[in-house]
């Protein structure tokens, strides 16, 4: 018998690719060997997508401020400190992107060669449209996916001219489309850091219509063959977005007349622009009020963006007195129907409770309780506003450093540091955090608190340095004054006056005694070296720093106390032969110390030099001090004759003559 | 003489002239660089202008002019990173991944290289050698336990009745292998990752000797003896899952062709035996032969000592021990010993 196959053979074939086969949600296999069914139950895969391994990895890693953001390089000569480095550095890397794009743009005829496998669409050039290409409805679906504006406009145009036909719902696609972009292109997600970097001044800009009357918005708002309710609410929303809101009104009275329904968003953006459509707080109040009867009657639920578009009109509307009560019970009535307010909400409670010249509010500190180690994800694009503000409050309306601590740890739990917004606000953030600190805490606590932020999270702006440089004097932690120095050089401010002075001013508090040799030391260097920075500047330089009269006489008193002698004395000399360097002259106490130095070290010659600029400078006490000099010291022919010139004959003849008396 | 002379004043009045073209320029590029100018050209102009009748005879080589240098402004850089490191710091957070040495930010003081005569081996600055082998600062014990903590949610518990290896081949006697591959490229495809293994072990499969004979001879060095082990490796198809499929289907067709008995198995002859068998050989025929010619019968004993010393050495070969075992046989047989 040719080819039997034993009938047990399949039956142990099958056992032993029992474990192969798929099946059931738990996989269990039964082995026929043994006489009691042993079941070996494997639990299911755990279903992950592609990054989850990744994504579980990286929540391990935190940040570590001895070293830089990970976009720099991590070098000492690398790694930008200064925040126009910062900047300059993040932004070039960036515009060699563009560059880059630009060229295999410009170039496309070159990057023909695909080995990716799978294709990757975004390394190749984008496609550009003509008058011959072939285009259809789902061109235009797949541009607006990949939010194209320009191109998906060029799309219609040539869609019109070839005369495809495109479908109403398409229509109503584009129309939301063009409506929310204002037939503009924006800002590539790309460029990450043009993103960070755009300033607050942009959002201060926009209250100005901006919408395109007439533009192919309306155009295709005209051509739909029903104008229905999603037609209208497309083309309000896009109106209120760019302050067109005469006319977004004016819609929305059709919509009335003609009984078409509106859904939420609608409504909400309404809402937000109503303190543009009235002036007079309770006139505005009164639309708002409006607005909302309206979509209670029409049975449209209100969701978490009418709570902050409720809370942002009222906001503008914030020096009228019932302002405050309005908000608490807007806030409670949101709170029973259910809808969690974000932090756009708080950021606009604090705006309209906590202002300048207003009641101190310590709203805040409810907030706080509420919402402390509760992780946020944007909600809504006012949601960036709040810990900025929270700072502010802490800050200059509420001083309260405890309170300012647990806005940051807040702000570091889980993920809501990507709620900072951008670089601007991230640095008003800190400076407010930083120049609390400075006021509140005590120089340690605050230098921790420096040596943890500074450079590489935060570099401090000249104005918080000199409030730094302040605190340092009126605490007389001069010890800290070298490290800020070296910091100062690094951020470059040594070239800012202000600061100079501060740091000099700071200097002159300093008593040199045995136990603080090392930072006199220190001190001395600092000035000379601030001294040689000035010196080395050109002539021609934009802000060049010119010397005042204090400036020199604190540097004067620096170094002669902190035992540069010499180097005093050079300066010194610097100033007499050229005085137009100075504005105004050096101080008197500068230079009585630096006779008394001379003096100790019996120098006739720069004690005459120093007696000689006195009285060209004008002091009263020159006269004195010529006294000082001469009784001290012996004065030869030739200072007896430069003091002579200058004073006139009386001092030295009576100076002989009180010898003389009362030898 | 004079010839060299001339030439020798024509060449240096060239480059008198030249250095002079070149001074000249200097002179006229733009007072923003710093001029480093050299000071002969004072004390040359001087020479000219005094000693008008002579002119001086300078022969040599000419020291070549600086060219003018740019001030360069010093960048304040910043102290290296591991200062500001305290001692108790985060490891994981300042190397979190694999990352070249680098010397200001590793804040140990190694030093790693073949000392100069005299001095200590090369310090981390600048060590080329330290840069250039791997190093493993991201895969520090704390942070490895931080990271399988992470991962464990990942990870389901071990099935209940898979404690040790005999269990687990009991239950699974068949183990597949097949590697995937990452690369940092365009493509994310590698054809090696088609390549699947088979591995079992033949004591899993019921196989009587008739089987595991024609097993072993249609499988070849797939077999090792050593581990009692039977590999089959697909690659012949594009996809990892058909080459799944194929070794299954392989394994099968082994399997049952093993226990299949072909009908011209019959004619296997003596010499294709894969082992030597004793009965009905050449070696028992002697004995028997001996035994007759002895008159008495062997011992049973001293036949099967016979009967294995002779199979080993056929079947294991000729060593010391397979030959002092026949020997010894031999002469229990022969009744010698």
């Amino acid at each position: 018998m040719a080819g039997a196959i034993p009938r047990c053979s399949v039956r142990h074939l099958q056992r032993l690719f029992g474990s192969c086969s798929i099946s059931a949600p738990v996989r269990s296999v039964r082995t026929s060997s043994c006489n009691r069914a042993e079941e070996i139950v494997i639990p299911n895969r755990i279903p992950r997508s592609s990054t989850d391994i990744l994504e579980a990895l990286a929540s391990t890693v935190g940040r570590d401020s001895s070293g830089p953001h990970y976009k720099y390089s991590d070098d000492p000569y690398l790694t930008p400190a200064s925040n126009v480095a910062k900047r300059s550095f993040s932004l070039s890397k960036e515009s060699g992107r563009k560059a880059a794009r630009w060229i295999r743009d410009k170039h496309s005829d070159l990057f023909t060669h695909r080995p990716e496998d799978p294709f990757i669409e975004a390394f190749y050039p984008k496609i550009s449209f003509t008058d011959e290409s072939d285009v259809s409805e789902d061109t235009l679906r797949e541009l607006m996916q990949k939010c194209m504006v320009s191109d998906a406009i060029q799309v219609y145009q040539i869609c019109k001219t070839k005369g495809v036909e495109l479908s109403d719902s398409v229509r109503q696609e584009l129309l939301e489309f063009l409506g929310y972009y204002n037939c503009e292109d924006a800002l590539d997600e790309d460029w990450v850091e043009e993103r960070w970097y755009r300033q607050g001044i942009m959002s201060r800009d926009r209250i100005r219509n901006t919408w395109k009357d007439h533009g192919l918005a309306e155009e295709l708002f005209k051509s739909l063959s029903h104008q229905g309710s999603p037609a209208y609410c497309a083309l309000i929303r896009g109106m209120t977005r760019y302050y067109q809101v005469d006319r977004a009104w004016q819609m929305y009275q059709e919509t009335l007349e003609k009984g078409i329904p509106l859904d939420t968003e609608t409504y909400n953006s309404l809402i937000r622009v109503a303190s543009l459509m009235r002036e007079g707080s309770d006139l505005r109040w009164k639309l708002v009020k409006e607005i909302l009867t309206a979509m209670s009657e029409a049975g449209v639920r209100p969701n978490l963006g009418t709570l902050n578009s409720t809370l942002e009109s009222l906001s503008q509307i914030a020096s009228w007195r019932q302002t405050k009560n309005l908000s608490l019970q807007v806030m409670a009535e949101f709170n029973r129907l259910g809808i969690q307010a974000s932090l756009a909400s708080y950021y606009f409670l604090l705006i309209i409770h906590c202002r300048e010249r207003g009641p101190i509010s310590h709203i805040l500190i409810d907030i706080m309780n509420h919402i402390a180690d509760k992780e946020f994800s944007i909600q809504d694009p006012k949601d960036t506003f709040f810990f900025v503000t929270a700072m502010d409050v802490c800050r200059n309306h509420l001083h309260s450093k405890e309170l300012a601590k647990r806005v940051d740890d807040l702000l570091h739990t889980g993920n809501n540091y990507m709620l900072i917004g951008d670089s601007y606000k991230e640095s008003i953030y800190y400076r407010h955090y930083f120049a609390l600190s400075c006021s509140t805490d005590t120089v340690d606590q605050f230098m921790e608190l420096y040596n943890e932020l500074v450079p590489h999270i935060y570099t401090p702006e000249p104005g918080v340095m000199e409030e730094l440089l302040k605190a340092l004097k009126v605490h007389e932690a001069l010890e800290y004054l070298p490290q800020l120095w070296s910091d100062m050089i690094v951020f470059d401010h040594t070239s800012r006056e202000k600061l100079l002075m501060s740091v000099l001013s700071a200097m002159t508090c300093h008593q040199p005694s045995e136990d603080n040799t090392k930072l006199t030391e220190q001190l001395a260097t600092i000035a000379w070296d601030l001294w040689t920075r000035v010196q080395r500047m050109e002539e021609d330089r934009r802000n060049k720093i010119t010397w005042s009269g204090p400036m020199i006489g604190d540097l004067l008193t620096t170094l002669v106390r902190c035992g540069e002698y010499s180097k005093g004395v050079e300066v010194m000399q610097k100033i007499s032969a050229d005085p137009h360097i100075v504005l105004g002259s050096a101080t008197v106490d500068s230079l009585q110390t630096l006779l008394d130095a001379a003096i100790g070290n019996d120098e006739a010659d720069t004690g005459v030099m120093v007696v000689v600029y006195a009285v060209d400078a004008g002091h009263q006490e020159a006269a004195d001090m010529a006294k000082k000099l001469g009784s001290s010291l012996t004065l030869n022919a030739e200072h007896r004759a430069k003091l002579t010139s200058v004073l006139g004959i009386d001092i030295i003849a009576d100076l002989k003559e009180k010898e003389i008396s009362e030898s | 003489m004079i010839p060299v002379v001339e030439a020798a004043s024509k060449m240096s009045l060239k480059c008198r002239l030249f250095s002079e073209f070149a001074r000249q320029q200097l002179f006229r590029s733009s007072p923003a660089c710093g001029l480093h100018i050299s000071a002969t050209y004072y004390a040359e102009s001087k020479a000219v202008a005094e000693d008008e009748e002579f002119r001086t005879l300078e022969l040599g080589g000419r020291k070549i002019q600086r060219r003018a240098q740019r001030i360069q402004r010093e960048m304040p850089t910043l102290p290296p990173r591991y200062k500001r490191q305290a001692t108790d710091q985060d490891w994981g957070n300042v190397w979190p991944a694999p990352r070249s040495f680098h010397p200001a930010t590793v804040p140990l003081a190694v030093r790693q290289g073949y000392p100069a005569k005299g001095q200590a081996p090369p310090d981390k600055w600048g060590n080329a050698e330290l840069m250039k082998i791997p190093n493993f600062l991201h895969l520090t014990p704390p942070v490895i336990e931080r990271q399988c903590e992470a991962l464990k949610k990942f990870c389901t518990p071990w099935p209940a009745g898979l404690e040790n290896t005999e269990k687990q081949e009991k239950h699974f006697p068949v183990t597949m292998t097949k590697s995937s591959y990452l690369h940092s490229s365009p493509s994310i495809r590698d054809p090696k990752s088609r390549i699947v293994t088979l591995k079992v072990h033949l004591r899993s499969l019921n196989l009587d000797t008739h089987a595991r004979d024609k097993l072993l001879r249609l499988v070849g060095d797939r077999y090792d003896p050593a581990t009692d082990c039977l590999t089959l490796v697909a690659d012949r198809c594009p996809l990892s899952q058909q080459n799944r499929d194929y070794c299954h289907y392989l394994l099968t067709v082994l399997y049952n062709e093993a226990l299949k008995t072909e009908p011209w198995e019959h004619e296997k002859e003596v010499t294709d035996n894969e082992r030597y068998v004793w009965q009905g050989s050449p070696s028992e025929a002697a004995l028997k032969v001996i035994a007759a010619a002895k008159g008495e019968p062997v011992p049973e004993a001293d036949v099967d000592k016979y009967r294995d010393a002779v199979a080993e050495l056929h079947n294991e070969g000729e060593d010391e021990t397979t030959l002092a075992k026949y020997r010894e046989a031999v002469m229990k047989i022969a009744g010698i010993a």
